[in-house]
């Protein structure tokens, strides 16, 4: 299997050259398991974009129909209708841009910032690498959930603090995982010649230290959206999430255990966004992570 | 490697300094303190005068220093809200999100290493593809969805174990398993990714066209070079499973110090939320020491660094 | 690595052994024990040092009092007899009580009149229960069973005031030594402490020197389990591992009814929910607008939403239960006077910006539909759910527009005082609507005549419903369930309970 690959790789490039992104994507394309991740990254990026257009959010998503309230899935309520009679189908949609965007940009943050600091840790000598990781140990011996809790009891419940939140605590993961990846990459015989070669060393990091050890950072990637989407469901288990009435699936699951053994719809359905959207970010995860590693050319 | 270790020792002092400073900065610039929870519709001087009976209106500085002082000297000071020493309610506490953390800890490891493995080195079999199915749904199911879940099904529908508390090992189950699934599933993913790079290793190819047995090459060579990424992450998983004590705990309604930490919040009750911090610290360093030295255990390379220092 | 996992095992077991102690099994077939199931620990155990009902149901149950509150209403209990005397200037302001001989306190020592007093001194001192013991001046011992306490102006409601549980009997020795109430109460009440397992449950057993010989406790030890999910708190009651649950998750509720072997009890509650509005600076200061929103304000709907229906709507300002209690000059529900009252106020609805400010999923509920009812008058309002420092913060500060929040007393004066009297603070101020609330108050405390009372409380009532200084929203129903075996339970409207009465069915 692997054999073939190179096999097709090498003789691909002996006719033309073409960027790495172009192989990767073409490695990734014969991954059954991220097609269908990004198949369904795609579905839900395309609700996230027009759900407007399929429920109107001020009279839909948000507005309250109390004679309407607790109904089972149907015909005209595929989800079901939640305790306030408001379609549920609709909160999962128009909930995925806040519960995504607020996860996305989160890790972002995190990862860039996190990043960063880990590379160089790993790279520059022990003392700056102390020096990062022992503030990186600062951050990480507080646990994640209770950082953020702090954070936005303190701060107050805005969008830009939960992403405030979510992202400071999730930085020395980041840190870390990059710093061990790059340590391990660092003394490789292939670095030690590039600095024979007489390459600058910020030159050898980003062009052969990082492309050698980015991809556990893609895994943890993947993981940690998701992470930060069930971070944001916990944040409203205690109250302190999305403030209603935005939808959020987080919210509306924390806001549907009370419901669980009446109406377990009301968890079923945003429980499933979660876990699908979780699902398939992983499983493009996965299938990046394979299709980036240099090894594998 | 001894003065490795002392060193790295003397590092938890200032990280001690540097969460409890943190810590106490936001509870300190949160909104309300804990004389508005305990007396809520007294007078501003009555307040003001419980106010100095606790010591809550000195300038923060001088709060924070008289704190170290004495956390020095072992005083971890008196809950706000109890009106007992921190140290009484931590001791309570502590042994039940301890035992927790250890049993979902054991668990964890023992399954998750060998299913990370075995679907390694069978990558793209039956059982490679339903386990990480598995392990996806692991780390994508809400963790009180889940505690919620086995509470309806072994408690309410089949009435095995009890939905609550504390008080046999029966009542460890649900939570220690709602602790361990999210560590399982990413340890589990995190030993199969990295085996899978081990395994594409020429030198693994290198001692297969040796003639040694396949079995033998995933033991003696593949194994030991693979564990470092999976113990990174089960040293970051001792602290997820702290943080998911939060929910678990709050689930289960199990008397340990995540939920305390979080009421104690929300009391504004700060020496008993410095008092977990610290005991968080402590058990995060010794952990990470722990997760550095077993790195110069694996590999040789990092010991060597390990020893010029 | 097998070792480790070995010796890990090892400590997990021996570590488990010590938390797992098993539980004593009952002796000889008669069951004499009860766990009970609630939401929140108390903060602490003393009578004086936390003001939250979590703490009065184990404050009863260790303490006792001069007087206690039952479903029938005030009765007598360390205290024997009373009478009220008259001061120099002829005012009916010094209280005479007579202490029960031979009361003992649970470590042995005997109840005097030295200990009232001592108690009574010292709840003054605690910020507390500041708003539960300022309304007497003095207290003073006659002899070893005779306390006189005074008060500065006529105060129709000693006994009612002496029922609270901050003014219950603590031993004058340990006062004076600054004895640790909080973690280590001594009481007369039927039970005594026996082990507080922090955050997992309390755990108490019968006084046997509780003085009332034919009320010994028939239960002897009872467990006082923290369970915070409502929903974990009814599956514990079916599965048969609490035996009673206190506040019940509404939606458990019809489940619970059709099992055999529970017990559900849903009594009125006087648990007073309102949305308060800042009458002290910003729009609401004016009542038309305050008016409007109330009208806006569908009752049903939240009540449904919030409470799956158990609950009662409010539109009058004091709780239904009071002696006094009137409609007049109420607001309903009613979209089309809101609107006039709008017009009559004269702004413009969608250049209001406020939040409303609660601190629990239920409030958060009736929040979501006040501001849908809020929507239909063309007044956009967020919400903000925080935690309950906040919200106490919140509204001490007065920096605030409006919030959801809820006071409960079996006792009118302890009601208004607690709701509506002005003691100078900006939290205490929001609520006053330009009206004189301490004055009518003080006149009701004044008033001993039953008759003239109830009609001056109707008064006191009308003009305060004329101002709406906030929005009553309901009265929750007590939710209870227990175990069907368990006889002689009886529930107040604040949900309390007296436990010595409990026993099991044979």
């Amino acid at each position: 299997m692997e054999e073939t690959t190179l096999d097709t790789v090498s003789s691909a490039t002996a006719k033309k050259p073409r960027s790495q992104a172009y192989y990767t994507w073409k490695r990734l394309k014969r991954n059954k398991g991220s097609m269908a991740g990004l198949a369904i990254l795609t579905i839900y990026f395309l609700l996230m974009l027009g759900a407007n257009l399929l429920y109107d959010y001020k009279d839909v998503a948000i507005k309250q129909n109390i004679p309407a309230r607790l109904q089972a899935p149907s015909v005209a309520h595929p989800f079901g209708t939640d305790e306030s009679g408001r379609d549920v189908l609709a909160r999962v949609i128009h909930g995925s841009r806040t519960s995504i965007l607020i996860s996305v940009a989160a890790v972002l943050v995190a990862m860039v910032i996190g990043g960063a600091l880990g590379a160089i840790a790993g790279f520059y000598g022990e003392r700056l690498s102390n020096v990062i990781m022992r503030f990186m140990d600062v951050l990480l011996a507080i646990p994640a959930t209770l950082f953020a809790i702090v954070i936005v009891s303190a701060l107050g419940t805005s969008v830009s603090n939960l992403i405030i939140a979510c992202s400071v605590a999730n930085i020395p993961k980041f840190a870390r995982i990059l710093r061990s990846s790059v340590m391990s990459v660092r003394n490789a015989e292939y670095i030690e010649a590039a600095r024979a070669l007489g390459a600058r060393e910020s030159y050898i990091l980003i062009r052969h230290v990082l492309p050698n050890s980015i991809s556990p950072l893609f895994v943890q990637l993947t993981i940690t959206v998701g992470t930060l989407i069930l971070l944001l469901s916990g944040m409203s288990f205690v109250g302190l999430g999305i403030q209603p009435p935005t939808p959020e699936w987080g919210a509306m699951l924390a806001s549907a255990r009370t419901y669980i053994r009446n109406y377990s719809y009301l968890c079923f359905f945003p429980g499933m966004a979660i876990m699908l959207c979780i699902l398939s970010l992983n499983l493009l995860g996965d299938g990046l992570r394979d299709a980036l590693d240099p090894r594998l050319k | 490697m001894w003065r490795f270790v002392l060193k790295r020792v003397l590092t938890i002092i200032p990280i001690m300094l540097g969460t409890t400073f943190i810590v106490f900065s936001i509870m300190s610039f949160a909104p309300g303190d804990a004389v508005g929870m305990l007396a809520a519709d007294a007078s501003q001087e009555e307040k003001a005068a419980l106010r100095q009976e606790l010591g809550l209106d000195d300038p923060l500085l001088i709060q924070y220093a008289r704190y170290i002082k004495n956390l020095l000297l072992g005083d971890m000071g008196i809950s706000y809200k109890s009106g007992a020493p921190v140290t009484e309610e931590l001791a309570a506490r502590i042994p039940y999100t301890a035992l927790l953390a250890v049993v979902a800890s054991i668990i964890t490891i023992i399954l998750a290493i060998p299913l990370g493995v075995i679907a390694a080195i069978r990558q793209n079999t039956f059982f490679d593809t339903s386990s990480m199915v598995f392990c996806l749904l692991g780390i994508s199911i809400p963790p009180f969805w889940l505690g919620l879940l086995l509470i309806l099904s072994f408690g309410v529908k089949l009435k095995m174990l009890p939905v609550s508390g504390s008080g046999s090992w029966a009542h460890l189950i649900m939570p220690a398993i709602t602790q361990s699934v999210a560590g399982l599933a990413t340890i589990a993913r995190v030993t199969r990714s990295s085996m899978l790079e081990v395994i594409r290793q020429d030198y693994i190819r290198t001692a297969r066209a040796k003639g040694i047995a396949y079995n033998q090459v995933i033991r003696r060579h593949a194994l030991k070079n693979s564990l470092l990424p999976t113990i990174t992450v089960a040293g970051l998983q001792v602290g997820a499973l702290l943080s998911g004590a939060v929910v678990t705990e709050t689930v289960f309604s199990w008397p340990g110090i995540g939920r305390f930490l979080v009421s104690s919040i929300s009391w504004r009750d700060t020496p008993c939320v410095l008092g977990c911090v610290v005991i968080f610290v402590l058990t995060f360093s010794i952990i990470n020491l722990i997760v550095d030295i077993l790195y110069g255990f694996v590999d040789p390379r990092i010991k060597a660094i390990y020893k010029k220092a | 690595m097998k070792k480790l996992m070995g010796v890990l095992c090892l400590l997990v077991a021996f570590a488990a052994s010590g938390l797992f102690v098993p539980a004593p099994a009952s002796a000889a077939g008669v069951k004499d024990t009860i766990i009970f199931a609630y939401e929140t620990e108390p903060a602490n155990l003393s009578t004086v040092e936390n003001n939250a009902i979590a703490a009065y149901y184990p404050c009863f149950m260790i303490y006792s009092g001069l007087f206690k509150n039952t479903t029938d209403g005030i009765e007598k209990d360390l205290c024997t007899d009373y009478h009220i005397e008259k001061n120099a200037q002829g005012l009916e302001t010094i209280w005479v009580f007579k202490i029960r001989e031979g009361v003992k306190f649970s470590d042995g020592s005997d109840l005097t009149a030295k200990d009232v007093v001592a108690t009574l001194k010292y709840a003054q001192t605690r910020p507390t229960v500041k708003s539960l013991t300022n309304w007497y001046t003095d207290v003073e011992a006659v002899d070893d069973y005779t306390v006189k306490i005074m008060t500065a102006k006529v105060f129709s409601t000693a006994p009612e005031a002496l029922s609270n549980k901050a003014c219950y009997i603590l031993p004058s020795e340990l006062i004076a030594s600054g004895h640790d109430f909080n973690n280590k109460p001594v009481g007369s009440g039927p039970f005594k402490l026996s082990k507080w397992a922090k955050g997992d449950s309390i755990t108490f057993v019968s006084n046997e020197n509780y003085y009332h010989k034919d009320k010994m406790p028939k239960i002897k030890e009872v467990v006082w389990k923290i369970i915070a999910e409502g929903t974990s708190r009814s599956i514990a009651l079916e599965t048969g591992e609490v035996d009673f649950v206190i506040n019940v998750d509404a939606l458990d509720i019809p489940r619970l009814q059709e099992n055999e072997d529970v017990v559900v009890s849903v009594t009125d509650g006087s648990m007073f929910t309102y949305l308060a509005l800042n009458n002290a600076k910003g729009p609401f200061k004016d009542e038309n607008l305050r008016k409007a929103i109330s009208c806006a304000v569908n009752r049903e709907s939240i009540i449904a939403v919030a409470l799956e229906n158990f609950g009662a709507p409010i539109y009058s300002s004091i709780p239904i239960i009071m002696d006094g209690w009137t409609m007049e000059n109420a607001t309903t529900f009613d979209l089309d006077k809101a609107r006039e009252y709008l017009k009559t106020w004269g702004g413009d609805p969608s250049s209001l910006k406020f939040a409303i400010i609660v601190s629990t999923d239920v409030r958060r509920r009736a929040a979501e539909v006040i501001q849908s009812n809020l929507l239909e008058i063309g007044i956009n309002c967020t919400i903000e759910q925080v935690d309950s420092a906040t919200l106490t913060q919140v509204y001490n500060s007065g920096d605030f527009m409006s919030y959801i929040s809820a006071y409960t007393s079996n006792d009118l004066l302890t009601w208004l005082n607690g709701v509506f009297r002005n003691t100078g603070t900006s939290s205490s101020q929001f609520r006053q609507a330009g009206l004189d609330m301490n004055g009518m108050i003080d006149s009701i405390a004044q008033t001993t005549d039953p008759t003239a009372r109830k009609a001056l409380v109707t008064e006191v009532n009308k003009t305060i419903n004329a101002q709406q200084p906030f929005v009553p929203i309901y009265q929750s129903k007590v939710l209870i369930a227990y175990n069907a075996n368990l006889e002689g339970v009886e529930i107040d409207p604040m949900g309390m309970f007296r436990l010595e009465n409990f026993y099991w069915r044979k």
